[in-house]
């Protein structure tokens, strides 16, 4: 029994050895700590000014701040022409992300957000002239907050920019009659990390 | 691994540029029970080969609406110059029903127009029947009745669509009129 002891200790002894001479590459990326994004897609596609700033706080975790602000021809003329029930119109959106793999360079990533957003909304009234009922949309301002999960994959080039792919969604939470129900959670970025 | 990596990040691309509007929910439309509306003319000695099949649509532009004490003003909401709906008539060929209509169209679409004058929606429609058999006509059925159908405002863009539910005369339980032509 002491024999077999001996033997696992310098077993155990042997394999931490051979972690610590397995010296762990530590890539210059995770010594830059800001990064800043603007979602391009989002801007050509939908006319969505998408911004974001994220802190990595190691290499793990990273907490950031994303805002966006729409201005959509297209998104507008469906609200006007009454097709679509609300308007988006601004969001600002503090998340905390986990990277999923060991890779600073390359690695998808687990997030979770909050959403504080609003824009307009419009709801179907009953109106009564002359003795006769008739109905007409009619426009009003919407707030909401939503919280919500999404996932993404992060790319990074030259050890500085950075491809920043992520999908998901949130539900508001407290005004529903009024705002979106579900806040989706979609992005394309393109950014600069330092 | 590698493989499978390559996929995800081509999903997540994919749904990145995909727009998904939440609010699909038409919200800007209104319905409107209104029972017996479309009046089928049955004359009184039967159909002969050469007859029409006769059926009509009439209403004011201002219907009650249940649950109000104030009849409803279609026209208003809607700024509608015409309803549309649409029917079927078939003829019974040796067991097979087959539309009677040109080119093998299975329904027709009816518009109940407005008249500024009366301040009413009309529709009058004589489709011949020129060869005799057993004939059945229907309109096309409402979601979830098949005893009912919806006349449907083509309203202007920015107002509110008007569907009035309503039902024809003469049908029966699965919402057909039969009838025979000499």
């Amino acid at each position: 029994m002491k024999k077999l002891a001996l033997v696992a200790v310098f077993f155990f002894q042997f394999a931490h050895a051979q972690q610590q001479d397995s010296t762990e590459v530590v890539s210059p990326i995770s010594l830059k700590k800001n990064e800043v994004r603007l979602d391009v897609v989002s801007l050509i596609t939908k006319m969505r000014i998408h911004a974001s700033y994220e802190r990595f706080l190691n290499k793990d975790f990273s907490v950031g701040l994303s805002a966006s602000i729409s201005e959509s021809n297209k998104e507008k003329k469906d609200f006007d022409e009454n097709f679509d029930r609300t308007l988006p119109q601004y969001e600002v959106i503090p998340y905390l992300r986990y990277s999923l793999s060991k890779s600073q360079v390359s690695y998808y990533y687990v997030e979770a957000f909050a959403s504080a957003n609003g824009g307009k909304y419009k709801t179907k009234e009953r109106f009564v002239e002359g003795g006769n009922g008739y109905y007409q949309a009619v426009e009003n301002t919407y707030f909401d907050v939503a919280l919500g999960g999404a996932v993404g994959y992060k790319l990074y080039f030259k050890d500085k920019f950075a491809v920043d792919l992520f999908v998901g969604m949130g539900k508001n939470l407290f005004n529903t009659d009024k705002s979106p129900e579900i806040v989706q959670r979609v992005g394309a970025s393109f950014g600069y990390r330092f | 691994m590698k493989t499978l990596r390559l996929y995800i990040l081509g999903l997540i691309s994919s749904l990145a540029l995909i727009s998904c509007n939440d609010d699909d929910e038409f919200y800007n439309a209104v319905y409107v029970d209104s029972p017996d509306l479309i009046k089928i003319n049955v004359p009184a000695g039967g159909y002969t080969a050469g007859d029409n099949l006769e059926f009509s649509i009439d209403f004011s532009r201002y219907i009650m609406e249940p649950g109000y004490t104030t009849p409803l003003d279609v026209y208003k909401t809607s700024g509608a110059t015409s309803f549309g709906f649409a029917y079927y008539l078939e003829r019974n060929d040796g067991g097979t029903w087959k539309t009677v209509f040109p080119n093998e169209d299975e329904f027709r679409i009816g518009d109940v127009l407005y008249v500024p004058a009366t301040e009413t929606y009309e529709f009058d429609e004589a489709y011949p029947l020129d060869e005799p058999g057993e004939y059945r006509f229907r309109l096309e059925y409402n979601d979830g009745n098949i005893l009912k159908t919806n006349l449907v405002s083509r309203n202007q863009e920015n107002k509110t669509m008007v569907s009035i539910i309503t039902n024809a005369d003469h049908i029966d339980s699965q919402g057909y009129y039969y009838f025979t032509v000499e």
